[in-house]
């Protein structure tokens, strides 16, 4: 049974004629703003993970001038790390494109190109680019979300695995605080 | 007229702005409309479990952390516990380290081994990330919807050994976190039948 979608129209340059015929960009383009999206869901429970380590360890803070040097040093070096892992998680979820791209934007799929214009301004720029610079337009957005995506799990990886040493000296703690009982 | 020949044609005349320059409609990946629906369900699917697998795990951190806060609550009058506490506190701790070593490799894991195909750096995001701008759009535009379909077909192989990886190392994590919480339960209750 053949589609009821209409073939696009493989000679008109119009845009809103083209259907889903960039299908596969469209695919790349959603893919990687999920992977975005992803990124900052892990940063936000590692922020809650952290939130948890962090509340345990000031309940200990009470009892620190009685404590051993050192349970002081470690607990000093907790809040040494906390340091790195509140840096790396900021930068993971305000990653934002830092590199110059060296192809103009055409303004028509970032909202923040997009609101430098007024709305029939942005109406007629829309529809007056050909396909081929809408096509141009989305790879450059791709190439532009690729860089997002890459520092955000840059930046997530190393805020895990500063909160990897976050939990290790929370252990360490708790371990020395035993002995100092014992 | 050879495809490659036919590219390096194409390319020397790369000034004509043609919507599917440098191929015609049925070349151009651009003109392939959802005919790859099916490879793009499954890559979408199987980031999908990916993300799944860390969602899960996660939550397991989360767990562990409120175990771990009952632990050190439990652990003010240390010295006056009987022995069998202070093993099970130890067994403890113990059990914590692999269980923190998977769930770490469980959230970062990554493809280690190399395919035995070449990447064409189409849509991995730290491979395209590696290019200039004008060079990814080139790059894109110039291969065939063959290759582009051989790439999708690669990226699903490089998910798949992410996916296993991680639903492996989940699982490994939470049999410890089982361990985790018996261990929990039994220090509980030596503290119960001692008062």
């Amino acid at each position: 049974m053949p589609s009821p979608k209409p073939e696009p129209d493989r000679k008109s340059n119009d845009v809103l004629t083209a259907y889903d015929e960039s299908f596969v960009p469209w695919s790349v383009y959603m893919n990687l703003q999920n992977s975005i999206q992803f990124a900052d869901n892990k940063i936000n429970l590692l922020f809650v993970i952290a939130g948890i380590i962090f509340s345990i360890v000031i309940g200990e803070a009470d009892t620190f001038k009685d404590q051993n040097i050192v349970y002081q040093v470690v607990f000093i070096l907790f809040l040494i790390a906390m340091l790195p892992f509140m840096y790396f998680s900021i930068r993971t979820v305000a990653a934002h494109t830092k590199h110059k791209p060296d192809v103009a934007t055409r303004k028509i799929y970032f909202f923040g190109d997009i609101l430098t214009m007024q709305a029939s301004q942005y109406i007629e720029r829309f529809k007056s680019y050909p396909k081929y610079e809408h096509y141009d337009e989305l790879l450059l957005q791709i190439h532009n979300l690729s860089f997002i995506a890459k520092s955000k799990f840059s930046n997530y990886t190393r805020a895990l695995y500063v909160l990897c040493v976050m939990i290790v000296l929370v252990m360490l703690l708790l371990v020395l605080k035993v002995i100092g009982h014992g | 007229m050879g495809d490659e020949q036919k590219i390096s044609t194409l390319i020397e005349g790369d000034h004509n702005p043609d919507t599917y320059y440098p191929y015609d409609e049925h070349l151009s990946i651009l003109g392939s409309c959802d005919e790859a629906f099916v490879p793009w369900n499954v890559y979408m699917t199987l980031q999908s479990s990916i993300q799944f697998a860390d969602y899960k795990i996660n939550l397991l951190f989360v767990i562990a952390g409120l175990i771990l806060s009952i632990v050190i609550d439990s652990t003010n009058d240390f010295s006056s516990e009987p022995t069998t506490y202070k093993i099970c506190f130890v067994l403890f701790m113990l059990v914590m380290l692999p269980f923190l070593y998977y769930s770490i490799l469980t959230v970062a894991a990554h493809t280690k081994s190399k395919p035995d195909v070449k990447s064409r750096k189409l849509y991995f995001f730290g491979e395209i990330s590696s290019m200039r701008t004008s060079e990814y759009i080139k790059l894109f535009r110039y291969s065939t919807r063959a290759e582009h379909y051989d790439e999708l077909l690669l990226q699903v192989h490089n998910l798949s050994q992410i996916a296993k990886m991680k639903f492996k190392n989940y699982g490994k994590a939470l049999y410890l976190l089982c361990i985790l919480m018996g261990i929990l339960l039994i220090m509980l209750s030596i503290k119960a039948f001692k008062a």
